[in-house]
């Protein structure tokens, strides 16, 4: 059902972070871990995990809390709140998954200033009701998640000829090392982000040769 | 002041709430973090010290040094398997923080881990295979004598040369970090274990 107002229900909220909208291929935010943590499939899922975890518990407080946002220190709230969920999950990982931990390093905590997070605050939460702030999360984080994924999955083929630490090359395939470099990174970037561009034309070219 | 405590209200309320969530997830799961890290240093010992893998009753108490410095004393029960210390060199990316473990009587190296590195992927980070680690491993029983300093060279070391240690192929800036770190800190601290 779809909502009168200007601003776009829950649902519509949740499948624009996924495709129409996503974070990295369409709006190419958070760059920073996109490159940084997408050698493996494994680190993408779980750095994508964690940036949802810590988006949805930033948009449901900062969507309580918007009825006492001070214009001047919103960013001050936000990125306590932010930095407070980074923190949790970053304990969470050294306890729980602490393999993870160390292979992501640092990656964790700079989801500080990933800026998806920052702006789904300010552009969404602090001006929308709790759920349709909440789908926003959801759906911003998963199309992260899948970015980073689909990247992560073109890197380590190539890299190790492995998915997921499972053999899916042949066996006298050479890994291409520059995938795993910053390089590789860049490149899988760039052609993803084209890709998708490309497939996107060419449905919308289709859609106006016929009304 | 009024006015600045309206204002502030917010923050100060959420930091006083935050703050103490912090501590208490903090109190929750720290102990099982320094667990963790137990854990990976033991694993790691057992990697570098011969015979302390199949050890039935692994002991890794820790001596301070006179420079400070800490060694792990590996025992199995009573019978000593030898020392490890971490040490730590610059690398080609970034720092290089190893394990190097020592025989019982402290007078050579018996196997080395790598504890850190950010080494290139493919290159530099092949320090990390079994396959280079193990040239750091005793030559016919013989562990790599401390007298001298070890060598990297890039062919294959001869058999009767206990000083050499052969390069990774495109990363002799890795390779030689490797074993300056052996070489700057292995006579100091076997000399301090005697």
């Amino acid at each position: 059902m779809a909502e009168k107002s200007a601003q776009p229900g829950s649902m519509e909220r949740f499948i624009n972070g996924i495709l129409p909208e996503n974070p990295v291929l369409r709006l190419v935010l958070g760059i920073c871990p996109t490159l940084a943590v997408t050698s493996t499939v494994k680190g993408a899922v779980t750095m994508g995990l964690a940036a949802t975890f810590v988006l949805f518990c930033s948009n449901f407080f900062v969507s309580l809390l918007k009825r006492f946002l001070q214009p001047h220190l919103r960013i001050l709230v936000f990125t306590i709140i932010i930095a407070m969920f980074v923190t949790i999950v970053d304990m969470f990982l050294k306890a729980y998954v602490y393999e993870m931990s160390r292979q992501l390093g640092p990656y964790i905590p700079l989801i500080i200033v990933n800026c998806i997070i920052i702006a789904r605050a300010e552009a969404c939460a602090s001006k929308s009701k709790l759920l349709p702030s909440l789908a926003d999360a959801l759906g911003m984080g998963l199309g992260f998640t899948l970015a980073l994924c689909i990247l992560a999955t073109v890197r380590e083929i190539l890299a190790d000829g492995t998915w997921l630490n499972m053999r899916v090359m042949w066996d006298s395939f050479t890994p291409w090392t520059i995938m795993k470099l910053a390089p590789g990174a860049f490149l899988t970037f760039g052609i993803v982000v084209g890709t998708n561009n490309f497939i996107r034309r060419k449905i919308e070219e289709r859609k106006s040769s016929q009304p | 002041m009024i006015n600045f405590l309206r204002q502030s209200a917010l923050v100060l309320i959420l930091a006083v709430v935050f703050g103490s969530a912090l501590a208490l997830m903090y109190a929750s799961t720290n102990p099982k973090y320094e667990a963790n890290q137990a854990d990976a240093t033991v694993e790691s010992i057992a990697r570098t010290i011969p015979g302390a893998a199949e050890a039935a009753n692994l002991q890794t108490p820790k001596v301070t040094l006179q420079d400070g410095r800490e060694v792990y004393k590996v025992l199995d029960g009573t019978k000593p398997l030898g020392w490890a210390y971490a040490a730590k060199g610059k690398g080609f990316g970034g720092d290089i923080k190893l394990l190097v473990g020592l025989n019982p009587k402290a007078d050579g190296v018996v196997g080395i881990d790598v504890l850190e590195d950010v080494e290139t992927p493919g290159f530099g980070h092949s320090i990390n295979e079994e396959s280079w680690k193990s040239k750091f491993r005793p030559r016919n029983g013989v562990p790599l004598p401390l007298d001298k300093p070890l060598v990297v060279i890039k062919t294959t070391p001869k058999p009767d040369n206990p000083y050499q240690i052969q390069a990774i192929t495109g990363a002799t800036i890795s390779s030689k970090a490797v074993v300056e770190i052996i070489n700057s800190t292995a006579p100091n601290v076997a000399g301090q274990l005697d």
